[in-house]
């Protein structure tokens, strides 16, 4: 028989995943920070990304680990989605009593949805941002363009949408990472389960009041 | 006592080649005391004097430890009482008329032998991989030569209580065997006597659950919930860490 190195193996496909998932909740968090800024006005976010000008060397190098992670993470995925499909080649007759929770259930719609909806935001606002000279309209681009930006609302509905898809994904993605890794027993699950709040309510839920705001209920005062 | 009328729909197929289907048969005035496996057995009796082929289905102790009588009863491993294999389900679960839907466990590493009887000589492969402690031989050692903590002997314990029937990997949506397997390493891994070979025990046992095709875990916790044993998902993660640990 032959023997399997640790990444061969659906379980270390499943620690890639696990530790990927978690990388990304953390730039997901990192990201609400510097987008918080929305609220402080024009010139406070105007400030802060002409700021990160000044260290583009630094962001082109995470942007590439982002790109390595995210692709480490999704071709994890589709391989062991792949595998399950050929572990049950055919499957049950009758309805199936599946107890799990919906957003476990539903990772790979979510994922593939959070997907769908990246490609959107870098295809947007990430190249606008990438080809403006003017250091002054950051601000204008995310709340007033009307057609990629909040100024459209359907486009603050969709990142209303990807919101809810994100928080749906990390509901079971964040607890499952440190069931993966091991480290979650009796002692450490209620820790786990607090911070967990932070990544699967409170970050997607900061993304979706600004959409919120910023695309639809500025409008209406 | 109550008689009850069960419409039984009984997954029929004579070989893993064949193409297999429901068939309904319907069984009048069963007694509700009767154990699950004891309503097939009276259904097979009819069959056999209609001149008809019985039902195979896998059965041996009865008593709810041996884990044989894996089948699929409803939509949940060994039916809907919980906590109970199919041998101990017993008919006063059902209503008077209801359909009930009987079908093997599916799974690419348990393939059907007939009918109901799925082969399960993958986890007995598992098992031979890494699933055992040394000893010394000679006289038998004393009971009491190793102290071992109550807490870690009552885990040890819990997880030792799975019997390897296999609902675990029928009720996972993606087959996956890591509740059997992790409940074998962890019930060796908390206790000293299987220290000798704890790195290449869960090493080889992972590697022959691969081996056999079972799917991934994606702690979505079905199998806890449908285990007959309750084994906990609890072991699954020790397991992880067991191999994480091997690894390194």
């Amino acid at each position: 028989m032959k023997k399997l190195s640790l990444f061969q193996t659906t379980i270390g496909k499943k620690l890639l995943m696990a530790l990927t998932g978690i990388l990304f909740c953390f730039f997901l968090l990192v990201h609400l920070l510097n987008n918080l800024t929305l609220f402080l006005g024009p010139d406070s976010f105007n400030a802060l990304v002409s700021s990160l000008e000044y260290i583009k060397p630094l962001i082109r190098v995470l942007e590439v680990l982002l790109l390595i992670i995210l692709v480490t993470h999704i071709y994890n995925a589709f391989f062991l989605s792949y595998k399950s499909k050929s572990s049950r080649p055919s499957g049950y007759s009758s309805q199936i009593k599946d107890s799990s929770t919906i957003s476990s259930k539903t990772m790979l719609i979510s994922g593939v949805t959070i997907l769908l909806f990246l490609v959107v935001h870098l295809g947007t606002f990430w190249r606008i941002f990438q080809s403006v000279d003017d250091h002054s309209i950051y601000y204008d681009i995310v709340t007033k363009n009307n057609i990629v930006g909040f100024g459209n609302p359907l486009i603050a509905v969709l990142y209303m949408a990807a919101s809810i898809f994100i928080g749906m994904h990390l509901k079971h993605g964040f607890e499952s990472s440190f069931k993966t890794f091991g480290i979650s027993n009796v002692r450490t699950k209620n820790i786990i389960n607090k911070v967990a709040i932070l990544f699967w309510f409170v970050v997607p839920f900061g993304f979706f009041v600004i959409s919120a705001w910023f695309g639809i209920i500025k409008g209406l005062l | 006592m109550k008689r009850i009328k069960l419409n039984v729909n009984v997954w029929r197929q004579s070989s893993n080649e064949d193409v297999g289907k429901f068939v309904k048969y319907t069984l009048s005035d069963l007694n509700s005391h009767m154990s699950f496996l004891e309503m097939l057995d009276v259904l097979n009796e009819k069959l056999i004097e209609e001149g008809n082929n019985p039902i195979s289905f896998e059965h041996d102790c009865r008593e709810g430890i041996c884990g044989s009588c894996s089948m699929m009863i409803n939509g949940e491993p060994h039916g809907p009482q919980k906590a109970t294999t199919a041998c101990q389900l017993h008919l006063f679960n059902f209503r008077d008329g209801d359909e009930v839907y009987v079908e093997p466990w599916r799974a690419k590493p348990f393939p059907i032998i007939k009918d109901l009887v799925v082969d399960r000589s993958s986890f007995d492969r598992i098992i031979q991989s890494g699933g055992y402690v040394s000893v010394n031989t000679g006289s038998a050692p004393d009971g009491n030569a190793i102290p071992i903590p109550q807490k870690d002997a009552k885990l040890a314990f819990d997880a030792a209580a799975c019997i390897g029937c296999g609902a675990c990997v029928a009720s996972c949506k993606n087959a996956s065997a890591s509740l059997f397997v992790s409940a074998k390493i962890a019930q060796l891994a908390i206790l000293p006597q299987g220290n000798p070979e704890r790195k290449s025990r869960v090493i080889n046992m992972i590697n022959q659950m691969e081996e056999e095709g079972f799917g991934h875990c994606t702690n979505t916790g079905n199998c806890e919930a449908q285990c007959p044993k309750e084994i906990s998902i609890s072991n699954i993660e020790k397991m992880n860490q067991e191999y994480i640990k091997a690894n390194l």
